[in-house]
């Protein structure tokens, strides 16, 4: 677990690098945070988000496992919520649905947030995200 | 109720309308009359926004706008309630600017949370390296074939513009900035720009950019005091369409950039927290 913390932190210095978008789509850049079902049960989320072509790309935790990758995504700018749905695949080999709803707050800031519920496959829970 | 004044109350009446004609036809001059003399050129004949030899001098922009608000409620925000004209006739209104929606809601949420990179020292390109207090110097080499702009107020930053018909790199790295290179349409300077790092506000009231932004910026100076500045936005990131803004630079004699560091003594604290004078939200957390 804490191999995957540090590769996570070192994953995300290295995109942060790259992307480093902080003015521009209030979505585009690395966002790091958890979702679970308790308190007690949380799991690490990286999140890259990209504005390319008037759609939200991107991939949640990228090179890890439980990766997936953004296959559909809305933001309503009217009140700055957020849907997102992601597919990857799971040890076996099975489709793994990822859904998450979530509202954007502290728009002006580097550090904006994100957190809202998440479902992966059959679990559900909540998620907290913050732009890095 | 008298329906004549007296003669003295007549005569009294002329004598305070005759001076505030006299007064407002002296003050509606600018600081200094019009400056008769002829656009200045450099030794090649190329127009130059330099200070002259031997003279003082800075551009000032003509307001910090990038766009005119439409309603009641937008003067209301940034504005401050105040209704003003543009001289140059290049600002949009509002509804003329085709934001994508995402970037008209970010506009207007900027409009209310006053958290300018610019007031947190960011350096800054296009529209807001030019519209900065205590003025703006541009400096012209031709032997090595640039030019340089200078903000005074803001992050101690400066503009190249290279003048030397090279193409912006292919692996550009972004910039606050940009990779900017010029070249002249007669006596038309036009600045093409790329390369932003989506990090700044190319204008103080946060029309949205980014990473696709292409900047276009059309410099005319009209005569010894003023040029106009007009940047042309094309960026199919935020806007569904290229669209165009700009204003009057004047000259202001005898006046000289400065050693400003905005990151040694930053005095704009109130413009980044708290509420203020004028009772906008800028509580959002922010990293300077």
């Amino acid at each position: 677990m804490k191999l995957k913390v540090l590769f996570i932190c070192m994953l995300s210095w290295f995109l942060s690098a790259s992307v480093m978008a902080q003015e521009g789509h209030p979505l585009a850049g690395i966002w790091i945070g958890d979702w679970g079902p308790t308190a007690n049960s949380r799991n690490f989320v990286l999140l890259e988000m990209s504005w390319i072509d008037m759609t939200i790309s991107g991939n949640i935790n990228p090179g890890f496992p439980d990766a997936a990758v953004i296959t559909n995504s809305e933001l309503n700018s009217s009140n700055w919520t957020v849907h997102v749905e992601a597919s990857g695949m799971d040890e076996n080999d099975n489709m793994v649905t990822t859904i998450f709803d979530g509202q954007l707050e502290d728009l002006g800031s580097p550090k904006r947030t994100l957190g809202g519920t998440w479902r992966q496959g059959n679990t559900s829970g909540d998620f907290s995200l913050t732009r890095d | 109720m008298h329906k004549y004044r007296s003669s003295k109350t007549t005569k009294c009446t002329g004598f305070f309308i005759l001076a505030i004609i006299m007064t407002q036809s002296l003050l509606a001059q600018p600081a200094g009359l019009a400056d008769p003399r002829p656009i200045p050129r450099l030794e090649n004949g190329q127009i130059s926004f330099q200070v002259p030899p031997g003279e003082l001098g800075v551009w000032n922009r003509g307001d910090y706008r990038e766009i005119i608000p439409d309603t009641p409620e937008q003067i209301a925000l940034r504005n401050r309630g105040r209704v003003r004209e543009d001289p140059s006739g290049l600002k949009p209104n509002f509804s003329e600017v085709p934001f994508q929606p995402w970037a008209e809601e970010l506009y207007m949420w900027r409009q209310e949370h006053e958290i300018e990179p610019y007031g947190r020292c960011k350096p800054t390109g296009g529209y807001r390296n030019m519209v900065v207090p205590y003025g703006t110097d541009i400096v012209q080499v031709p032997d090595e074939q640039r030019m340089y702009i200078f903000q005074t107020g803001g992050s101690h930053s400066f503009r190249t513009i290279y003048l030397d018909g090279r193409n912006h790199p292919e692996d550009l790295d972004p910039s606050y900035g940009g990779h900017s290179i010029g070249r002249w349409e007669g006596d038309t300077l036009i600045i093409d720009t790329v390369g932003f790092n989506e990090r700044g506000w190319i204008g103080a009231y946060g029309a949205p950019t980014t990473k696709l932004l292409h900047l276009t910026e059309r410099i005319e100076r009209l005569d010894f005091g003023t040029f106009t500045y007009e940047m042309i936005i094309d960026d199919p990131g935020a806007y569904t369409e290229t669209w165009s803004t700009g204003m009057l630079m004047r000259w202001t004699p005898e006046r000289e950039s400065f050693q400003f560091l905005c990151q040694d003594n930053n005095l704009a604290g109130e413009l980044m927290v708290g509420e203020g004078s004028s009772g906008m939200d800028r509580t959002s957390s922010i990293t300077p």
